[in-house]
């Protein structure tokens, strides 16, 4: 990891189009401007790590094959508004419209 | 699990891909177009980068994206159009979030959501915060972080069989 130290007005470039300014420093908190093209999506980390934990989340957390399909239908069982119903091989078609 | 693309399995548009990811080693056949290639990798999981979405009819409505970089990975998806909520909003709220990618979304492409069953009473819950948007337009995918707390990343959701879709379940 390449460590840097700034102070405050000063920044750093990351390639030819990516510049990131220390703003502000007040105690530990430092506020960062970042100027980048909008194709760079720019995140929190903690944010990404959350959404990194539940992928991973999701695979660890799979039930094996048609298990999961009978998990789903018991998601009805006395939690939904309606009584359950059967999965029907149309459903698998709804998906296409989003 | 294993998975393998057979050269020899293509056919027609079609390939056959070995899993283990149901339960015993068998073959599933995908279409070619099924197949999709994300250029900047799902978080948490660097180094897959082509995935293959398997639609099998026994496990309607859920769909599974198996990446055939790393055996190891396949992750349940639902598409987001079988929830009961807004969708047009839904799929605008990811267009803006997704400005600037230089790949607009495209009308023929879908939205899913991972799916995670959780350990505390094995209720479903899907990530309405990051979706996963595949294009078969241009066999891309990607998925989309939405920082809007409106989102939930661990939204429950509960089977409606008079709608025949997912109702959300709201946290109290």
């Amino acid at each position: 990891m390449l460590i840097l130290s700034r102070r405050h007005g000063q920044g750093i470039r990351i390639g030819n189009s990516i510049r990131v300014t220390v703003v502000a420093i007040d105690g530990q908190v430092a506020r960062l401007g970042i100027e980048a093209p909008a194709s760079c999506k720019i995140l929190r980390d903690e944010l990404w790590e959350l959404v990194a934990d539940a992928n991973k989340d999701a695979i660890s957390s799979a039930p094996i094959g048609g298990d999961f399909a009978r998990i789903i239908q018991g998601t009805a069982s006395g939690q939904g508004p309606e009584e359950a119903g059967p999965l029907r091989s149309q459903d698998s078609h709804l998906g296409t419209a989003l | 699990m294993s998975v393998s693309t057979a050269s020899d399995g293509q056919s027609q548009g079609r390939l056959v891909i070995s899993t283990l990811r149901f339960g015993s080693a068998e073959e599933v056949v995908i279409f070619a177009s099924h197949l999709y290639t994300f250029v900047d990798p799902l978080p948490g999981l660097p180094d897959n980068h082509r995935f293959a979405l398997i639609e099998e009819e026994r496990y309607a409505p859920l769909r599974w994206m198996q990446s055939l970089d790393d055996p190891l990975i396949c992750l349940p998806l639902l598409p987001a159009a079988l929830l009961e909520f807004d969708t047009e909003k839904y799929r605008a709220r990811i267009t803006a979030a997704d400005e600037g990618s230089g790949d607009d979304l495209g009308q023929g492409g879908s939205v899913y959501l991972v799916t995670r069953q959780l350990q505390d009473g094995g209720k479903l819950v899907v990530n309405l915060m990051a979706p996963i948007y595949l294009d078969p337009g241009n066999g891309t995918g990607r998925q989309v972080i939405l920082q809007d707390p409106s989102y939930s990343l661990r939204q429950g959701i509960v089977w409606n069989a008079r709608s025949r879709k997912f109702g959300l379940v709201c946290s109290s």
